[in-house]
C-alpha cells in the first residue's frame, strides 16, 4: 500500500549503529545487552502503536505520559490491597480504555482539537496525581506483581513477546481490516471519507479508546519489571513516543504510517540512547546528538523520497 | 479598523474579568496594581514569543523550538559576556544566534520541506543540547545591572518587559493585519497551493515568520536571564507548552488560517492571572495545574456554540467560511480546514 | 445567562469569604514553606517536620500561620513565581529548597530587600546574602565523603565505580559528586570514577542509563552510586535483573522508606541521607528564632534552641566542595553528619 522506503532507511540505520557497536563494543553483542534494550523498547513501542494509530486518524495524543502513570499508580495501589494479578491486568486495560475514551469522546463527539484536549488531560491528570499520592511512592507490592514482567520465555523477557504480539496485530488491524481502512481513510480525507459513509467521529472516538488500551497495556509491560511504582513514571513519555513515530515515517498530519515503521523508530531511539553509554560519549552533548540525530534522518528520508514538494504547513 | 471583538474573544474577556473577581476575593492582595504589575513580567516572556507563534499556528505552522532557543541565545549572551565581551554587544550577537536558530527552522522547513512539527521537534533538543553541551550544564552569574534592568527594572512605573511586550503587541498587529505580507499568513493557513498558483512568494514568508519567532524568542531568552539574572542551558524548560496553551486558549487553531492576536494576549493574561491569584489563594500547585487544564478545555468547547462566518468575516477579508456552509460541522475540527485537500501529498 | 451564572458564582465565593475571613488569629506568624516540588516522599518528610515544629511553637503560645506550597515537578520557572507571588502577602519568613541555585538567587534577595526573613534549607541560594540562613542538611563534603566511604567499604580501596545522577546542570548532583572526586583523590587514590551518567530523574530513563552502564562495564565494574532518590531504586532494580544483586555494591541517597526493600534483601547495604523530617523541623526553629531576632545574621557563636533536636550551632563560615570548586559557605546552621541506614537499624525511621 504504501512504499516501505522509510522502514528501509531505518533498518539500514539501525544496522549501521548496532553493527559498529558490536564490532568495536565486545559486551553490546552480548545476549543480555540485546535482551535489555528489547525490553526497554517493548513498552514505549506498545504506546507508539497506539500514538500512531491516532497520528495516522488524524488526530495527536499528548496525555500518554500522564495515563501510563494514572495506570501505574492505581494497579500498583490494587495490587497492594491483594487484587489477583490477572484482575490488576485487566483494571489497568480498562482504565487506560476509560481515559482513551473520555479523550476520544471530548475529540469526536465535542469536537474539541485533540490536541487541546490531550494537553488539557496531559496536565490534570499528572496534577491529579500529585495531588492524590502527594509524591509518595506505590509499595511494596506482592511477590506477584513481578511474574508479568520478569518472566522469560525462549531467552526474552514476556514484555518484549508481547510487545512483537501487539505491532503484529496491529499491523493487521490497519492494513487488512475494515477498522484499519477506515483510519486511513479518516486521516487522509475526512470530508471524501464521510461522503463515503465512514462515520469519522465513531473512528475518531474507537482510534482513541484503543490508544487507551494499548497504554493499559503498555503499563503493565513496564511497571511489573520494578518493585515500586514511581509518582514520576511517564514523565516527557509522549515526546519519546511522538519522536519515534515521526522518526518512523509516519506522516504527522494523518493518512499514512505504518506500525513497522514505529517499531523501527523505538528500537532505534533505544538503540542510540544505549550508544551514548557504549561509546562514552560525555552526556551533556546528548541531547544535541539525539535532536541533530532525527533531523538528518527525517530530512534524508525526505530528500531520498523527494518529497520535499509537498506544501509547507507542518505536514 | 474594526474593533468588533470575535464571539471567543467575548468570552475571553468574560472569563478573564470573572476569574480575576473571584481570585480577588480569595485572596486581598491579588487586587493590587503592585501585584498585576508584578504578574505582567511573567506574561510578558510567554506573551512575547507567543506573537510570531500565533502568526506561525495562523500558517498552519508550529514552532517548538522556542524555548530552546531562548536558552540558547542567552547561553551564547553569556559565554561571550564570560569571555570579555561587553555585555550589550553580547546580547546584540545573543539575539542574532537566537534569529539564526529560527531561520535554519525557517529554511528546512520551507526550502527543504520538511514538516515543521518534525523540524522543531528536533531543533528543540539540537538548541538545547547546544546550550548544554556548550556550558557543560553551569550558570553564568554577576551581569552588571545595566543589563538585569532588562528584567526587574521599570519605566514609569511599569516593569521594562511589560513595556517591550506592549510594543511588540503593537507591532505584530500592524504587521498582521495592515500589511499585505500579513494577511497572506492567513492564506497560507487556508490554502496555501491557492497563494502559491497566484504567484505569491509564500515560501518566503513563511522563512521570515521562523526568523521572526527566533529573533523574539532570542529577546524573550534575553529577558529571562535578566530577570533571573543567569544565563543556564536549562532556561524556560517547557516555556513551549504554555506558550502554545496560551495561543491555543486566545481561539488560534491549530489547523491553521484562523487566529487573532487579541485572543493571544487575552490567552496569556488569563494564564497569569490564574497561576498568580491561586498561588495567592494558596491553591496548591497539583490542583492549579488540574483547574488550569479544565479551564483551557472548557474555553474552547465554547468556541464552537457560534458560527464562525461571523468570525472571519471580522477579522478577514479572504475566504469567508465555504467550509462552514460545506457541511463539514460534523468532522473533527482538527481537520476542518478548507486546505484540506492540499495538506496531502500530490 | 453566562454572565449571571458568573455573577451567582462570584456572589457565592463571596459569601464564603465573608465567613471563614475573620477566622485567622490576628498576630499569627506567616511561614511559608516552598519545597523544590511538592510530588516526593522526601519533602513531604520535611513537611511532617516543619508541621510538628509548628505545632510545638503554638503549645508555647506562638502562633504560626504555615504553608507548604510549591511546584508540582521540579520546575524553577514555576518556583520563582510561585515566590515571588507569596512573597507579596508579605510572610514573616519564607523557607527555601532552590530548584536552581542561581536562578533563585534574584526572587530571594527581593524577598529579603521587601523585609522578609529568608531561609534556604535542602538546597541552597548561590549567593550567600540573598537570605539570612542556610539549613544545611550535611555539607556536600561530608555526603560526598559518605558515600565513596561506603563503596570502598564494601567494594574495595580500588574499587571502579560509575554515577548515576539526575540531570548535567543538577548543582546538588554535580557538588555531590565534586566531593566524591575530592575523597577518592584524597583517601582512595586506587579507586576510579569510571563514568558519570544521568538518568533526568525520569524513571525509566534511569533504569536504562543503569542497565547500560552495567552492560557496558560488565565485570569491570564494582559499585554504582545514585545521588538521587528517584534513580537509586531503578539502579538497584538493574542490578538485580542482571543477576548482580549483592556483586555490584549500589549505594546512593534516598529514604528509608524508598529503599527498605532492597536493603532488606540485599541488593543495597548501605543508603546515606539525612533525616528529612529533622531537616524540615529545624528549618521552622531557625525561622521562628530569625524573626524573632535571637538569630542574628552574620554574627559568630550563636546557637539555635530547636525542640527535640537540642542545641544547633549557627556558623558564620564552613568550607565545603561544589560544583564550582571549593566554597565558603556562610551562615550556615549545620543538622549533623549525614546517616547511614541499613538492615539493621532501617526499621527503626518511619520517613
Amino acid at each position: 500500500m504504501r512504499e516501505r522506503g522509510r522502514e528501509l532507511t531505518i533498518v539500514a540505520a539501525l544496522a549501521m549503529l548496532s553493527g559498529y557497536l558490536s564490532l568495536t563494543q565486545a559486551n553490546f553483542r552480548d545476549a543480555f545487552t540485546i535482551s535489555t534494550i528489547l525490553t526497554n523498547a517493548a513498552y514505549v513501542a506498545v504506546v507508539g502503536i497506539g500514538m500512531t494509530i491516532v497520528i495516522v486518524a488524524g488526530q495527536i495524543d499528548i496525555s500518554v505520559g500522564s495515563m501510563l502513570a494514572v495506570c501505574a499508580l492505581i494497579t500498583g495501589t490494587l495490587a497492594r490491597a491483594g487484587v489477583p494479578m490477572p484482575l490488576v491486568v485487566l483494571a489497568s486495560l480498562l482504565l487506560g480504555l476509560g481515559m482513551g475514551a473520555l479523550n476520544g469522546a471530548l475529540v469526536a463527539y465535542l469536537r474539541v482539537p485533540s490536541i487541546i484536549v490531550t494537553l488539557a488531560t496531559l496536565t490534570v491528570l499528572r496534577g491529579a496525581i500529585v495531588w492524590w499520592t502527594k509524591g509518595y511512592w506505590v509499595m511494596p507490592l506482592p511477590p506477584g506483581w513481578k511474574v508479568l514482567g520478569t518472566t522469560h520465555l525462549l531467552g526474552l523477557p514476556l514484555p518484549v513477546w508481547i510487545g512483537w504480539a501487539a505491532v503484529l496485530a496491529a499491523s493487521i488491524l490497519l492494513a487488512h481490516t475494515v477498522f484499519g481502512r477506515e483510519i486511513y481513510a479518516a486521516g487522509s480525507h475526512p470530508q471524501a471519507a464521510q461522503l463515503n459513509g465512514i462515520d469519522t467521529a465513531r473512528v475518531t472516538f474507537w482510534v482513541f479508546a484503543l490508544n487507551g488500551l494499548l497504554v493499559g497495556l503498555a503499563t503493565m509491560l513496564h511497571v511489573t519489571r520494578f518493585s515500586m511504582v514511581q509518582t514520576q513514571e511517564g514523565l516527557g513519555l509522549e515526546f519519546l513516543v511522538i519522536t519515534a513515530v515521526v522518526v518512523g515515517g509516519t506522516n504527522i498530519f494523518g493518512g499514512s504510517g505504518t506500525v513497522m515503521g514505529t517499531y523501527l523508530g523505538v528500537l532505534l531511539l533505544t538503540v542510540t540512547s544505549s550508544a551514548l553509554t557504549f561509546l562514552g560519549i560525555s552526556a551533556t552533548w546528548d541531547q544535541a546528538i539525539r535532536g541533530a540525530f532525527i533531523l538528518v534522518a527525517v530530512t534524508a528520508d525526505i530528500v531520498r523520497t523527494g518529497q520535499w514538494r509537498q506544501p509547507v504547513g507542518w505536514a | 479598523m474594526n474593533i468588533r471583538l470575535l464571539w471567543r474573544e467575548r468570552v475571553l474577556i468574560g472569563l478573564l474579568i470573572s476569574s480575576g473577581v473571584v481570585l480577588a476575593l480569595l485572596s486581598d492582595v491579588f487586587l493590587t496594581p503592585a501585584n498585576l504589575l508584578r504578574a505582567t513580567r511573567y506574561a510578558a516572556e510567554i506573551g512575547l514569543v507567543a506573537l510570531p507563534m500565533t502568526m506561525i499556528i495562523i500558517s498552519r505552522g508550529i514552532d517548538l523550538s522556542v524555548a530552546s532557543n531562548m536558552a540558547l541565545s542567552a547561553m551564547a549572551m553569556g559565554l561571550l559576556w564570560q569571555r570579555g565581551l561587553p555585555i550589550w554587544p553580547a546580547v546584540a550577537i545573543g539575539v542574532v544566534t537566537g534569529t539564526l536558530a529560527g531561520w535554519l527552522n525557517g529554511w528546512v522547513i520551507a526550502r527543504v520541506r520538511v514538516p515543521a512539527i518534525v523540524v522543531t521537534l528536533a531543533t528543540l533538543a539540537v538548541y538545547r543540547g547546544i546550550a548544554t553541551g556548550l556550558s557543560g550544564g553551569t550558570g553564568i552569574l554577576g551581569f552588571p545591572e545595566s543589563f538585569l534592568a532588562l528584567g526587574a527594572g521599570t519605566v514609569a512605573g511599569i516593569p521594562v518587559q511589560t513595556v517591550i511586550w506592549i510594543a511588540g503587541i503593537v507591532i505584530a498587529a500592524v504587521f498582521l493585519t495592515r500589511t499585505t505580507n500579513g494577511r497572506y499568513i492567513y492564506g497560507i493557513g487556508h490554502n496555501e497551493t491557492a497563494l502559491r498558483f497566484s504567484g505569491i512568494a509564500v515560501d518566503r514568508i513563511v522563512l521570515g515568520l521562523y526568523t521572526a519567532s527566533g529573533f523574539v524568542a532570542a529577546l524573550a531568552g534575553m529577558i529571562y536571564a535578566a530577570r533571573v539574572g543567569t544565563a543556564k542551558s536549562n532556561a524556560a524548560a517547557g516555556y513551549e507548552l504554555s506558550i502554545i496553551t496560551a495561543v491555543v486558549l486566545g481561539g488560534t487553531s491549530l489547523a491553521g488560517g484562523e487566529g487573532t492576536l487579541v485572543g493571544t494576549v487575552l490567552g496569556v493574561l488569563i494564564l497569569t492571572i490564574l497561576q498568580n491569584g491561586l498561588t495567592l489563594a494558596r491553591v496548591p500547585a497539583a490542583m492549579q495545574d488540574v483547574l488550569i487544564g479544565t479551564v483551557l478545555l472548557a474555553a474552547v468547547l465554547t468556541y464552537r456554540e457560534r458560527p464562525m462566518r461571523k468570525e472571519v468575516s471580522a477579522q478577514s477579508t479572504s475566504q469567508p467560511a465555504p467550509r462552514r456552509a460545506a457541511g463539514r460541522a460534523m468532522s473533527d475540527p482538527e481537520n476542518t480546514l478548507a486546505a484540506g485537500e492540499e495538506r496531502r501529498k500530490p | 445567562m453566562r454572565y449571571r451564572q458568573a455573577f451567582a458564582l462570584t456572589l457565592t465565593l463571596a459569601l464564603l469569604m465573608g465567613l471563614a475571613g475573620p477566622g485567622q488569629a490576628q498576630k499569627a506568624l506567616k511561614i511559608f514553606m516552598i519545597p523544590k516540588f511538592t510530588g516526593a516522599a522526601y519533602f513531604a518528610a520535611t513537611e511532617k517536620g516543619a508541621k510538628d515544629a509548628v505545632a510545638e511553637l503554638k503549645g508555647r503560645g506562638v502562633a504560626i500561620d504555615f504553608l507548604y506550597t510549591g511546584p508540582s515537578v521540579a520546575n524553577t520557572d514555576e518556583e520563582i513565581r510561585m515566590i515571588d507571588d507569596l512573597v507579596a502577602q508579605k510572610p514573616d519568613a519564607i523557607i527555601i529548597s532552590a530548584n536552581d541555585a542561581e536562578a533563585l538567587v534574584p526572587v530571594a534577595k527581593k524577598a529579603k530587600a521587601a523585609g522578609i526573613k529568608v531561609i534556604t534549607y535542602d538546597a541552597d541560594v548561590a549567593d550567600p546574602t540573598a537570605r539570612h540562613w542556610f539549613v544545611n542538611q550535611g555539607t556536600f563534603t561530608l555526603v560526598g565523603a559518605a558515600l565513596v566511604d561506603v563503596v570502598a567499604e564494601q567494594a574495595g580501596k580500588n574499587a571502579r565505580f560509575a554515577v548515576v545522577s539526575a540531570d548535567p546542570g543538577a548543582f546538588n548532583q554535580n557538588s555531590w559528586i565534586a566531593a566524591m572526586k575530592d575523597r577518592v583523590a584524597k583517601k582512595y587514590p586506587a579507586m576510579k570514577l569510571v563514568d558519570i551518567r544521568y538518568g533526568l530523574d525520569k524513571p525509566a530513563e534511569s533504569f536504562s542509563v543503569a542497565q547500560d552502564l552495567i552492560n557496558k562495564y560488565r565485570g569491570q565494574l564494582d559499585a554504582i552510586i545514585a545521588p538521587t532518590s528517584v534513580a537509586l531504586p531503578k539502579v538497584a532494580e538493574a542490578a538485580e535483573q542482571a543477576g548482580l544483586a549483592g556483586k555490584i555494591v549500589v549505594t546512593g541517597l534516598s529514604t528509608p522508606n524508598d529503599m527498605r526493600e532492597f536493603v532488606k534483601k540485599g541488593t543495597v547495604k548501605t543508603v546515606v541521607l539525612w533525616n528529612p523530617v529533622d531537616l524540615g523541623y529545624l528549618a521552622i526553629y531557625v525561622a521562628h528564632a530569625t524573626i524573632t531576632g535571637a538569630l542574628k545574621e552574620g554574627m559568630a557563636k550563636q546557637s539555635v534552641q530547636a525542640g527535640r533536636l537540642g542545641t544547633r550551632e549557627a556558623t558564620a563560615q564552613l568550607n565545603d566542595i561544589t560544583a564550582k570548586g571549593p566554597l565558603t559557605l556562610r551562615n550556615v546552621i549545620l543538622l549533623g553528619a549525614p546517616f547511614r541506614f541499613t538492615k539493621e537499624n532501617i526499621d527503626r525511621f518511619n520517613f
